[in-house]
């Protein structure tokens, strides 16, 4: 019986049938010990899908005994598993074992004692099978009998068979990335083992570009993160919700308001700003599902539909040769899984609210502010406000136009999928739905996604995936669109607080906004909307033999299609601002009832429809063939393959004006004589060939070689072609018997380094070839019109790839139980070739061009990235984690053009900021004056001004109240000429994002904190130059300022002559510590057993924040996120999400 | 399994099969079309040349004056015919009332590496013009008549450019060939010599190329003629004759007398040109800018505008009209006392001594162009269709605004609505057509060589004509012509000719310059103003009579009545605050080159004169 069990398991084919639900959360989640499970002669197989879906057991056995089995018919609830495969199992010629997680099935006798051993019997084969804790096979782990030389590595499917001699009875099982585990194996010859994996994260799967790889076996810095840990934050899309997680990734909101861009940057990837209006984009590249997309699909991809996110972030993205100088962000979407059909439904809502409103003065506090400058300017009488005057402002209760506009909103998110299927053909599908409402103006972001895809292994070994998907996004807004509304914002902000908003209805024309009203622009009618809608259709066919000589082979060919069209609609109709009569000393209050003049403002051609159509079309197209074979303790694999894209796009935009039949937004309501404007046609197609080597010795050696060559259409025949090599090594360290005998603190340190080239080619297509472009503008002649030829591009033939060669070292290790994990890379990157615009200046002007764009910049950057991981159990049930990222990098321009005789005409900013300094000292906003202090008194201006006879400031006599500054090039004055950098750097010391977990029970929160700590910052230039006026209200913290009876104020007189010059100086500057908690999450997992008492196989409920609070502000008046205390606020969500599964 | 296998095989086949039948050559298949442009096959394409020509036209062709001021234009819109330069900060300096230029200022040659705007560099310009006088004549299907009129209009509009080029710097870097960063042709400046020897060079080619070419009236109006090519030829030659190149008393640079020989012979080929092509003057001198089209003989060259084509319109119309009337005046239209004074009487004798001149009554008995072009105080001046209007210029003159003493009448439609007045957007005002060259120039140019080469009868006769025309009666004095008996006087009356006949249209100050009397000028600039007596006569003025229609006391005044105008008004002369007198210096009848220009190249000398200056144009 031993010897024909043996044989029947070496000629068994084993598989699992298993399927893999993800966990819910990183480490608070679970599996039932109990099965609910009804059936009528259900086939065997079914039943241990089922086992595994609701416990995470899996079946390990001879395949022949499953369909040997009979049908069962069961009726469980709730059962314990070991009584549930009992039962199944009664009238089955099979007995069971449960190891590890597993299910061993074997044929019946199996389960009676084994005969006593013979004698002679020196030595037994054991087979086994490795896996994670998900259930996943693991390859390459060490299998060795303990106290003997024997050893074995696990082949691919996780299965091996090692010689145990007779007297050993301990196997050690070892993988890099689990915890080591010890097993005993008397009186078994077949066992299953789970290696817990350790939190190093070194088995995880991780996506590189045309294939995947274990963790261990990259050598690039390549970050990961699994869309659920980001998926329940209520940000605008992904790359808001990255914000502060991944070293080295830069995310930025242009502003808080709905629909405006946030975008990444890897590594502080820069461009010649010159060249960015040719094209040039610091961005980084995205590819969705090994397709290229660009940014507004990745930005309409709903977070619940992302499996997981890599970015490469050195030349671990030369496999992208092409556009992968500035990293790639790579995302991978839900795949169908094997099984019931699961509905998982999860969404939040949410309410946004300004976390910080512009804080102005009050009307009183406004005209008293105003009449103190009077007085000290000796101004003419008719200028002040009277006593009169004041009291009746003090005695006012307008609404600020702010507060008129602005209102607390609602944000939220659904999205709903399926996921189910056999072993053969597995689907998705989900759709979702994100609204994101603006506080003001009906502003909206609403994004309408679809995704379905269907796999199905079609005949032995190929396997096909089609995948599609919709998206639909809708801005709108009643006034313009725009990234951060700061002129609309700005004007009404400003209004003084004297003026009513309307007065019966009839909206007031304050003298600030000059003939328009911003609210009555919100309730004209005025609309501006943009829509965009999208399809991709995304299929492969996987050709992955399993046996005979093509094993080990996996062949791809993947053709992916995509449509985009979208629209622009504006419609600006008339509306009527009045002209109240005023009174007053200074004529500034308002009379409500006499209106003296009504004026239109959007009249004849200033009204406006606008009508804008674009639309683009995309494919891509790519086979790859992939061999990858385990020989002993050699890994090795080899990829090729060919890729090929086009695109082309096209834009059109028609205005129609002079609106002859107020009402209509239509276009036969309008002059019928449209203003076409230039329409927009763009192409581009691509082919590229690369490949891939890796190998990888005894899991502890990986060598990887990685090539593009890549042709794009950007570039003149000749110039087409790029080529890409990268090479990588990887040492797994701890793998080593020297480093494993000796050092215990350290479980597993992997040393990692790669060099490589990558290239782009993102800029403007055929700027090597002369263009002659249509001017509508024109000529007439007489009364004849006729449009205008100009030429726009003075060819560069040689135009080609830009390149970037980075070197990265890494080190990844995890320490003290795997407690604590510890991410380090170095870089340095070597742009050349950058795209740059030729210095017009290095032609005569008389030549009569402007310069090309070519290839010329050269950069350094270098820097180093630190991500500290920690997680230990702190009690019972109680669990924290920690995990903190920072970096540090800098970057010198080594080559750039710039125009020499800027050297000494008087504009420093525009090229000290770059070429050859340091950045962090030699920035635009670092360059002004030093401030020496304020003059308080007369006496000390007197006193100053004996000392320095001939001091003036902008050509100005001091006055008490101004500040007064070092004079910095000697020559007695303070003018432009004395700028100078005031800092030696205003970037902070260390700025870091810090990601907190505690757990308890069902319990789980989770805290984002973003911190900055030193560095510089500077009060903003509206807030700073705000000077008021009658029209024009200025900030609160214009109160604390220097007046003869305030001589301690912080603040200097508003007629200072900095001010007036916007001068930086050193006394704008503040500590640039921030400390704020980003975003919150608090989970509760529902129970199994109540989620079941209402039919649910898995409940959560979270509850949210966004933006939640600054902890640290270095200037009060603004959110440390906003650029400017006009732009629109920073917006903090608070939400309350269910995620639940059916 | 195997035969599973074999189909797995077959599928994917099939699928690599399908991704390689389409397959092209990678250079083909990145070969794409330029859908956004034109590339070098715009020199076979006969529309795509025109629409090159056309823009060409729209950046070179000049504008009423003022239209374009920047880059600190307005160095060059000086003169002593308005109040502009006396209150203008650039007019200021170059007159030296307040201040010198430096030699950064003046800019007008190119301040930008960019073309796609009027003034952003005239290289730009000439680029356009030689990119299709290299390219066009080897062009294969392009009708060889249709190239000849195009690239007769290119070395026209290049002379042209060049032209002006040379009139603001003396001499500048002559480009005549195609560039690209791997052909420059590295120059510096060339003389004045050279220069008018290529502008006449490009005019003879431009009058060859247009010989027998003539513009459709409806479709093509504007284009230039081979009558225009010889009338720009002959205002070439004049100023190459002129005292700004042709110095009469500076040992450095002799006078070169034969200039004006040639000058002379350009002028009466152009003259006579001019009539062949059926150019004449308009009867009415008042109606010159306000016909447009074939009816409007006089004009030579112009450049047509549009108050309803997108981006075609000027607001002229409300520089030049009063606040009442929805203009927003400005001071170029705003005539100074020299200007004033330049109108002789209406039999054409100067007010110098006459009789019949009266300072406080100044408008009564002068030359009929006055009224045709000065509003003063109280006279008639139609504006949005009302007849019989009167225009009220006193200070403080309730519903206006500014000032002004005088407004200037000679670009204003009467019958253009009060709503239309405003250029808003791409659209409004009034569209009236730029005249850049009338016959009466190619007259007076004429006249002028007539004079310079001993033919005072012709020179005489040529300015009766324009004399007749503009109404001055012959009195005792021949039109006044009977004043001048030598050379020297000849020479002033035309000057002073043509400072009244062209008044306003941007041509005196480069008379001045042409003709060496700008650093002459006495005095300083001022302005008139009409004071009201006191407060009660204003209110008196301003009290409405006849509330229908707004009828004044004010608009009943005889203003050719000196008692009842003295009752009410006082004529002031304004200075605006704090002027010296003329005092420009000579070096700046060759502007400088600004640092930007001047730096892009090791090349290129300071115009002399100015600070580092050493190239002398002469």
């Amino acid at each position: 019986m031993q010897k024909s069990t043996a044989k029947t398991l070496i000629v068994m084919k084993i598989v699992f049938i298993v399927s893999t639900i993800a966990t819910l959360s990183a480490y608070a989640s679970g599996y039932s010990q109990t099965v609910t499970f009804s059936g009528k002669d259900v086939p065997l197989k079914n039943v241990f899908t089922a086992i595994r879906q609701q416990t995470g057991y899996s079946l390990f056995c001879n395949k022949q005994l499953l369909e040997l089995a009979q049908p069962v018919t069961v009726n469980a609830r709730e059962m314990p598993l070991n009584e549930f495969v009992a039962n199944v199992l009664k009238h089955q010629p099979l007995g069971f074992r449960i190891d590890d997680k597993t299910i061993i099935l074997s044929e019946k006798p199996e389960e009676k004692p084994a005969p006593p051993p013979a004698p002679e019997q020196r030595e037994k084969i054991v087979r086994g099978r490795v896996s994670d804790d998900e259930g996943e096979p693991l390859s390459g782990a060490t299998i060795t009998v303990k106290g003997t030389k024997e050893t074995t590595i696990s082949k691919e499917d996780g299965t091996f068979t090692i010689k145990v001699p007779d007297d050993a009875s301990v196997l050690v099982i070892s993988h890099v990335g689990t915890a080591t585990q010890e097993v005993n194996i008397e009186g078994k010859t077949m066992i299953a083992v789970t290696l817990a994996s350790v939190n190093n994260n070194m088995n995880d799967v991780v996506v590189i570009g045309y294939g995947s790889q274990k963790r261990y076996q990259t050598t690039g810095a390549v970050a990961t993160i699994k869309a659920s840990e980001v998926q329940d934050i209520p940000s605008p899309n992904i790359a808001g919700a990255l914000r502060g997680r991944i070293a080295g990734l830069g995310v930025s909101y242009s502003s808080g308001r709905p629909g405006a861009s946030i975008t990444l940057n890897v590594r502080n990837s820069r461009i010649s700003e010159q060249a960015g209006l040719f094209g040039a984009t610091p961005e980084p590249l995205y590819v969705i599902d090994n397709i290229i997309v660009d940014k507004a699909t990745f930005d309409n991809l709903d977070p619940s539909m992302v499996e997981d996110i890599s970015i490469l972030k050195d030349a671990s993205a030369a496999i992208y040769g092409a556009a992968g100088a500035k990293g790639v962000v790579l995302i991978t979407t839900k795949r169908g899984r094997a099984g019931v059909p699961q509905l998982t439904y999860n969404g939040y809502v949410g309410v946004t609210d300004a976390t910080r409103k512009p804080d102005m003065l009050s009307g009183y506090e406004h005209a008293l502010l105003l009449n103190e400058g009077y007085k000290m300017a000796n101004a003419q009488p008719n200028l002040f406000f009277s006593p009169e005057d004041l009291e009746y402002i003090k005695g006012l209760n307008y609404q600020s136009w702010f507060d008129a506009l602005w209102q607390p909103s609602v944000t939220q998110r659904h999205n709903l999928s399926v996921s189910g299927g056999s072993d053969r053909v597995t689907f998705f599908a989900g759709g979702s739905y994100q609204n994101e409402n603006g506080n003001y103006a009906g502003i909206k972001a609403d994004k309408y996604s679809f995704r379905s895809g269907i796999t199905a292994k079609l005949v032995r070994g190929l396997q096909a995936d089609i995948a599609f998907n919709i998206d639909h996004s809708i801005k709108e807004s009643k006034n313009e669109i725009s990234e951060n509304d700061q002129s609309f914002l700005e004007k009404l902000i400003q209004v003084p607080r004297w003026v009513p908003v309307s007065i019966d209805g009839k909206w007031v024309n304050d003298n600030g906004s000059a003939n328009s009203h911003p609210l009555g622009h919100i309730e004209s009618g005025f609309y501006h909307t943009n829509k965009r809608q999208a399809y991709r259709i995304n299929a492969s066919l996987i050709y992955q033999p399993e046996s005979g000589f093509l094993k080990g082979l996996t062949a791809r060919f993947q053709v992916s299609q995509a449509g985009d069209g979208g629209d622009v609609d504006m419609y600006r109709p008339n509306y009527q601002v009045y002209n109240f009569a005023r009174f007053g000393n200074n004529e500034q209050l308002y009379r409500e009832d006499s209106i003296l003049s009504v004026r239109d403002v959007f009249i004849g051609n200033n009204s406006l429809l606008r009508r804008g159509l674009t639309k683009r079309n995309s494919y891509q197209g790519f086979l790859t063939l992939q061999y990858a074979r385990t020989f002993d303790r050699h890994n090795f694999s080899v990829l090729v393959g060919g890729e090929q894209s086009a695109s082309n796009g096209e834009d059109l935009q028609v205005d129609w004006m002079n609106q002859q039949m107020p009402g209509y937004d239509d276009y036969w309501a309008f002059d019928q004589s449209p203003n076409v404007s230039r329409p927009q046609l763009t192409e581009s197609t691509k082919r590229s060939f690369f490949g891939r080597v890796s190998y990888n010795f005894d899991g502890k050696y990986t060598l990887e070689g990685v090539t593009r060559v890549d042709a794009s259409s950007n570039f003149a025949k000749g110039k087409i072609w790029g080529v890409f090599p990268s090479v990588g090594l990887g040492w797994v360290i701890s793998q080593e018997d020297f480093f494993r005998d000796r050092i215990n603190f350290i479980n597993y340190m992997k040393i990692r380094a790669n060099v490589g080239l990558t290239g782009d080619d993102r800029v403007n297509a055929r700027l090597w070839q002369e263009r002659f472009a249509v001017d509508a503008a024109g000529y007439l002649y007489g009364e004849n019109f006729v449009p205008g030829l100009q030429p726009t591009v003075i060819p560069n033939p040689d135009i080609s790839w830009e390149k970037k060669r980075t070197v990265n070292v890494g080190v990844d290790m995890s320490l003290l139980d795997n407690k604590l994990s510890l991410g380090i890379d170095f870089f340095q990157n070597y742009i050349y070739d950058a795209f740059d615009k030729g210095n017009d200046q290095n032609f005569p002007m008389y030549a009569g061009f402007a310069a090309p764009v070519v290839n010329y910049q050269i950069r350094y950057a270098w820097g180093s990235e630190f991500s500290i991981g920690y997680r230990t159990r702190l009690a019972r049930d109680l669990y924290f984690k920690s995990n903190i990222n920072f970096g540090f990098s800098n970057f010198v321009v080594d080559r750039m053009f710039y125009n020499r005789f800027l050297l000494w005409e008087n504009s420093p900013e525009d090229w000290q900021v770059d070429f050859g300094t340091d950045p962090r000292k030699y920035t635009s906003s670092n360059y002004g004056l030093i401030a020496l202090g304020m003059f308080r008194t007369q006496e000390e201006v007197d006193a100053f001004l004996g000392k320095n006879p001939n001091y003036t400031i902008d050509g100005k006599v001091p006055q008490p109240g101004w500040l007064y500054f070092e004079d910095v090039n000697g020559d007695g004055v303070i003018t432009d000429k004395d700028k100078t950098p005031m800092f030696n750097r205003t970037d902070p010391a260390l700025s870091t994002g810090i990601q907190l977990g505690l757990s308890y029970k069902s319990l789980a929160l989770s805290i984002n904190i973003a911190a900055r700590f030193g560095g510089k910052v500077f009060y903003d230039s509206k807030a700073r130059r705000s000077k008021p006026t009658p029209q024009k209200n200025v900030p609160v913290f214009w109160t604390d300022r220097w007046t003869p009876e305030n001589p301690n104020g912080k603040f200097p007189r508003w007629d200072d002559p900095s001010i007036d010059r916007g001068w930086e100086s050193t006394f704008w500057a503040v500590d640039g510590t921030m400390i704020r908690v980003n975003d919150m999450t608090l989970v509760y997992n529902v129970p199994k057993r109540i989620a079941g008492k209402a039919g649910l196989s898995n409940a959560r409920i979270l509850a949210t924040g966004n933006n939640l609070w600054v902890l640290k502000n270095p200037l009060k008046y603004k959110d440390p996120y906003s650029s400017y205390i006009y732009d629109y606020p920073t917006l903090r969500t608070i939400s309350l999400g269910l995620s639940i599964g059916l | 399994m195997k035969k599973n296998l074999n189909i797995s095989i077959y599928i994917l086949a099939v699928g690599i099969i399908m991704a390689g039948s389409g397959c092209k050559k990678t250079s083909d298949f990145l070969t794409l079309r330029d859908r956004n442009g034109i590339d070098a096959r715009i020199w076979e394409t006969e529309g795509a040349v025109q629409y090159l020509l056309n823009e060409t036209y729209d950046m070179i062709m000049p504008d009423f004056p003022f239209q374009y001021t920047a880059n600190n234009f307005a160095i060059h819109l000086v003169s002593d015919e308005n109040y502009f330069s006396a209150n203008d900060n650039w007019g200021k300096k170059v007159f030296n009332f307040n201040g010198f230029l430096v030699a950064n200022d003046p800019r007008y040659i190119a301040a930008k590496y960019q073309g796609t705007n009027i003034g952003d560099n005239r290289y730009f310009d000439v680029a356009r013009c030689n990119l299709a006088i290299a390219n066009l004549p080897a062009s294969q299907t392009i009708p060889q008549q249709t190239k000849r009129g195009m690239l007769g209009q290119f070395y026209a509009l290049r002379a042209m450019l060049y032209f002006n080029l040379t009139k603001y710097y003396g001499g500048v870097p002559l480009v005549l060939e195609p560039q690209n960063p791997s052909s420059l042709t590295l120059q510096g400046r060339v003389k004045a010599k050279v220069m008018f020897e290529q502008i006449v060079k490009d005019l003879d080619s431009a009058i060859a190329n247009l010989d027998g070419i003539s513009w459709s009236e409806s479709t093509e109006r504007g284009k230039l003629t081979k009558a225009a090519a010889m009338a720009l030829k002959a205002k070439a030659l004049l100023y190459w004759a002129s005292p700004q190149f042709n110095p009469e008393n500076d040992p450095q640079h002799p006078h070169d007398a034969q200039r004006w020989q040639t000058a002379h012979q350009a002028a009466k080929e152009a003259y006579e040109g001019c009539i062949a092509a059926g150019h004449a003057l308009m009867p009415d001198y008042s109606k010159i800018f306000q016909t447009e089209g074939a009816a409007n003989k006089e004009a030579i060259i112009i450049k047509s505008y549009s108050a309803t084509q997108p981006k075609r319109g000027h607001d002229v119309e409300a520089r030049c009209r009063p606040v009442s009337e929805n203009g927003q005046p400005h001071d170029y239209y705003y005539a100074s006392t020299h200007m004033l004074d330049a109108y002789t009487m209406k039999d054409g004798t100067p007010i110098t001594g006459n009789n019949d001149y009266d300072p406080e009554m100044f408008w009564l008995n002068r030359d009929p162009r006055f009224d045709a072009t000065m509003a003063y105080n109280g006279c008639t001046w139609k504006l949005s269709g009302k007849n019989n209007r009167r225009q009220w210029t006193y200070v403080n003159a309730i519903e206006e605004s500014g000032n002004r003493g005088l407004y200037c009448k000679k670009f204003s439609s009467p019958d253009l609505p009060f709503g239309n007045v405003r250029k808003s957007g791409d659209f409004g005002g009034s569209g009236m057509d730029w005249i850049e060259l009338r016959f009466a120039e190619v007259m007076l140019n004429y006249a002028e060589t007539a004079n310079e080469t001993g033919d005072l009868p012709l020179a005489k006769q040529l300015v009766r004509e324009i004399r007749k025309r503009a109404g001055i009666e012959e009195g005792a004095f021949d039109y006044g012509l009977a004043l001048a008996n030598s050379k020297e006087e000849m020479r002033d009356l035309i000057m002073n000719e043509r400072m009244v006949e062209f008044a306003f249209e941007g041509k005196r100050g480069d008379d001045l310059r042409r003709t060496r009397r700008m650093h002459q000028l006495t005095g300083t600039l001022e302005a008139l103003q009409f004071v009201v007596v006191d407060d009660e006569k204003k209110k008196f003025l301003e009290t409405v009579i006849d509330p229908q229609t707004g009828l004044r006391n004010r608009d009943t005044l005889d203003m050719t009545n000196k008692a009842t105008v003295q009752t009410y008004f006082n004529t002031v002369v304004i200075i605006p605050n704090g002027n010296a007198g003329f005092s420009m210096p000579e070096y700046y009848y060759f502007f400088s080159l600004h640092n930007q220009f001047i730096n892009s190249t090791p090349l290129l000398e300071q115009t002399i004169g100015w600070e580092g200056g050493t190239f002398d144009p002469l």
